[in-house]
Order: structure tokens, then C-alpha cells, then sequence
């Protein structure tokens, strides 16, 4: 493969890695576009190889966020056991499935992750005390002290993470904008734990949708290993940036950007059909 | 805050993703498909490495229901590694130990 495509995929890993970093995002709803309306990649191929760079991206900022104990691990492995369930059977449906359908539903979750980001009025919800038993997690409050919360309504929560691991391998985007609303509105998560397990729970799911991807041969090898070393470059860069500038009002704005290229890919749609 | 299984788990993965950058970036140089390919691999199971050391730090602090747990997900992730019936042998053990587990735990606090 010629190096200056190399190159273009190692800037677009890495621009995505910055900006999943600044603005807690997977990198995939970068990714995926970009290959589809640059690189002309077909969806399922887009998907392996964002997962790849999802992976990398993940591994280069959670790494930190999980050594210094801000993600839950304990957690991450309770819910993982869903969302990789979810990630195989997505996996495997988008190897057979219509490309029109799996553009749709990536267009579905491309508005909507901007929608949630354009929105000012983003709720939150508080956690409830923890009881000392295998549901409840110590967490360090913004005061400094160490609190503790107990995980609700497990029963809506397995479910939930089935359909973000299917959504995840289906389309190549982390879920992190299905799970870490669940995480804080459903299960009462305190915000800053859940966005952090997000993110590491993220790695998880995209493994093993690029396992899949891999053993069916669609994976495009020099494609992915360009997105995952500009990912993963990205990321660290993106772990700096973030403490540097606020990037509240800057999120806003990538939320139109989001919505603006599920409309471009709306129009994809329209070529395909 | 920082427990022995964040901070192995954090370890685990730099560790394991900075290899695969190095093997992924020697692919490229090299103009090879197979160092290439085996760089993907090592980066994609980079967090399944997490998963194990988690496992193992758990297993150092005797907490054994999250041990069941993480050996739980690896045997879901394995079934696209190896052949079906030894990940659905991992998967079998661990629920029954979960759930052993679980029902040992429950007996000791009603007594």
C-alpha cells in the first residue's frame, strides 16, 4: 500500500484520537464517516477497522484513567459480560446483513450521539448509597472524601448492554453514548465513574467485534494498522489537550458536526439505493 | 482509591498496547503483511490482557466472585479464539462457581 495513504489514515487516527480524548468520545463516529465517504470503504469493512482504532484509542487514555482508579473495573467486567454477548451477534449480523441497513442504523446512532452532545441541558443523576454488598463501589466525591453507590435496576441494565455491544459491532462506534447514560440515569452511576468505565468498558466491546471481523478476512490490515497508531498517538495527545482548554461550548458544536454528517451519510444512503 | 487491580490492569494494557504499536510500526516499515497482521492482534487483545491480570489480582485478593466473573467474560470472549466447546466449558464452570458463590454468601447471611 502506498505510504501516503498510510500517512492520511495515521492524521485521521490521530485526529480522532484527539477528539475522542477532548471530547469523551470512542473515536469511531470519526472514524467511520471518514472511511466511508473519503476511503469509499464499504460499512462492514469501515467497522472492522474503526474497532481497531477504537481499541488503540481506548487503550492509550483509559489505561491512565484505570491505573489511577477513576474507572471501575469491577464494573466494567460485570457489564462487559452483556455487551460482549451483544458485540459477537452484532458482529456476525453485519457480516451477512444489507449495507443499506447497517448505514441506517449507523446514521441513527450518529444523530443521536449529536444530538446528546449539541443538548445544553444535559441531566445527571446522583448515586444511591451503597450497602456494602457485591453491587456497591467506593468512588472518591468531588469533595475529596471516599463515598459509596449501589448499581440499580440490573435487570433493565443487561438487556440495555446487549443492544450497545450489537450497535457497537453492528456500525463500528463504541457505544460509550448509549452506555454511559445508562450507566448514570438507569443505574445510578455517579457520572464521572461512569464516563471513565465507559471508556474502558469500550476497548472490551470493540475486541471482540474485531475478533470476528478479523477471522472472516475483512479486516484490511494496513488500513487498521494506520488508524490504530494514529489512534493511539491521538489519544495520549487528547488526555494532554482535554486538561488545557474547557471544551464544554466546543462539544456543543461538534454535536452539529456529528448531525451534519449523518445527513451526508443519509445522502450515501440515497447512492446505495 | 487505587486498588491492585486497577493498578495491575492499567499496567497490563500500556504495556501490551505499546508493543503492539512498536510491531504495528515495524508492519509498516517493513512492508509486511504478516508483522502487520500480528500487530493488529497483539493491540486488538490487548484489552483481553487487562481482563487476565484483572483476574489474577483479584484471585491475589481472594475476591473470588469477581474472580468468577472476569473468568466468565473471558470465556464469552474466547468464543472467537478457540473452539466452541472450550469456551462453553469456561463459561459453564464459571457461572456454576458464580453461583455457587452467590448461594454460599446468601446461606452465611441469613445464618
Amino acid at each position: 500500500m502506498e505510504l501516503i495513504i498510510i500517512a492520511a489514515l495515521i492524521l485521521v487516527g490521530i485526529l480522532a484520537g484527539i477528539l475522542g480524548g477532548v471530547f469523551g468520545l470512542g473515536g469511531g463516529v470519526i472514524f467511520i464517516p471518514v472511511l466511508i465517504l473519503i476511503f469509499g470503504l464499504k460499512p462492514d469493512e469501515a467497522a472492522a477497522i474503526s474497532l481497531v482504532g477504537i481499541i488503540a484509542g481506548s487503550l492509550g487514555s483509559t489505561s491512565v484513567q484505570v491505573t489511577s482508579g477513576k474507572a471501575n473495573v469491577r464494573l466494567g467486567l460485570l457489564l462487559e459480560i452483556a455487551s460482549v454477548v451483544g458485540a459477537i451477534v452484532g458482529a456476525s449480523l453485519a457480516i451477512w446483513m444489507d449495507d443499506v441497513f447497517v448505514l441506517v442504523v449507523l446514521i441513527a446512532v450518529l444523530a443521536f450521539t449529536g444530538y446528546t452532545m449539541s443538548r445544553k441541558d444535559r441531566r445527571t443523576a446522583e448515586p444511591v448509597e451503597g450497602n456494602g454488598d457485591r453491587l456497591s463501589f467506593e468512588y472518591a466525591a468531588d469533595d475529596g472524601t471516599t463515598k459509596t453507590f449501589r448499581l440499580q435496576h440490573m435487570s433493565y441494565a443487561y438487556p440495555a448492554c446487549i443492544g450497545a455491544g450489537i450497535v457497537s459491532s453492528l456500525t463500528g462506534i463504541g457505544g460509550g453514548a448509549i452506555k454511559v447514560p445508562l450507566m448514570n440515569l438507569v443505574m445510578r452511576v455517579p457520572i464521572k465513574v461512569a464516563t471513565s468505565t465507559s471508556s474502558y468498558m469500550v476497548g472490551i466491546t470493540a475486541l471482540t467485534g474485531a475478533l470476528v471481523y478479523a477471522t472472516s478476512g475483512i479486516l484490511i490490515t494496513d488500513y487498521a494498522a494506520g488508524i490504530a497508531i494514529g489512534a493511539l498517538i491521538g489519544s495520549v495527545m487528547g488526555a494532554f489537550i482535554v486538561k488545557k482548554i474547557d471544551a464544554k461550548h466546543l462539544k456543543r458544536y461538534f454535536g452539529y458536526v456529528l448531525i451534519a454528517v449523518s445527513l451526508l451519510m443519509l445522502y450515501k444512503v440515497g447512492g446505495y439505493t | 482509591m487505587t486498588d491492585k487491580v486497577s493498578l495491575w490492569t492499567g499496567w497490563a494494557m500500556r504495556i501490551s498496547a505499546v508493543l503492539g504499536a512498536v510491531v504495528l510500526v515495524a508492519g509498516i516499515l517493513l512492508d509486511s503483511y504478516d508483522v502487520t497482521f500480528y500487530g493488529i492482534i497483539l493491540m486488538v487483545v490487548s484489552p483481553l490482557a487487562g481482563i487476565a491480570v484483572s483476574m489474577v489480582a483479584l484471585l491475589v485478593q481472594r475476591e473470588m466472585w469477581w474472580v468468577y466473573v472476569a473468568l466468565l467474560l473471558i470465556g464469552i470472549i474466547l468464543f472467537e479464539l478457540v473452539d466452541w466447546y472450550y469456551s462453553a466449558a469456561v463459561i459453564i464452570v464459571a457461572s456454576v462457581l458464580m453461583l455457587a458463590d452467590y448461594l454460599l454468601s446468601r446461606r452465611n447471611s441469613t445464618d
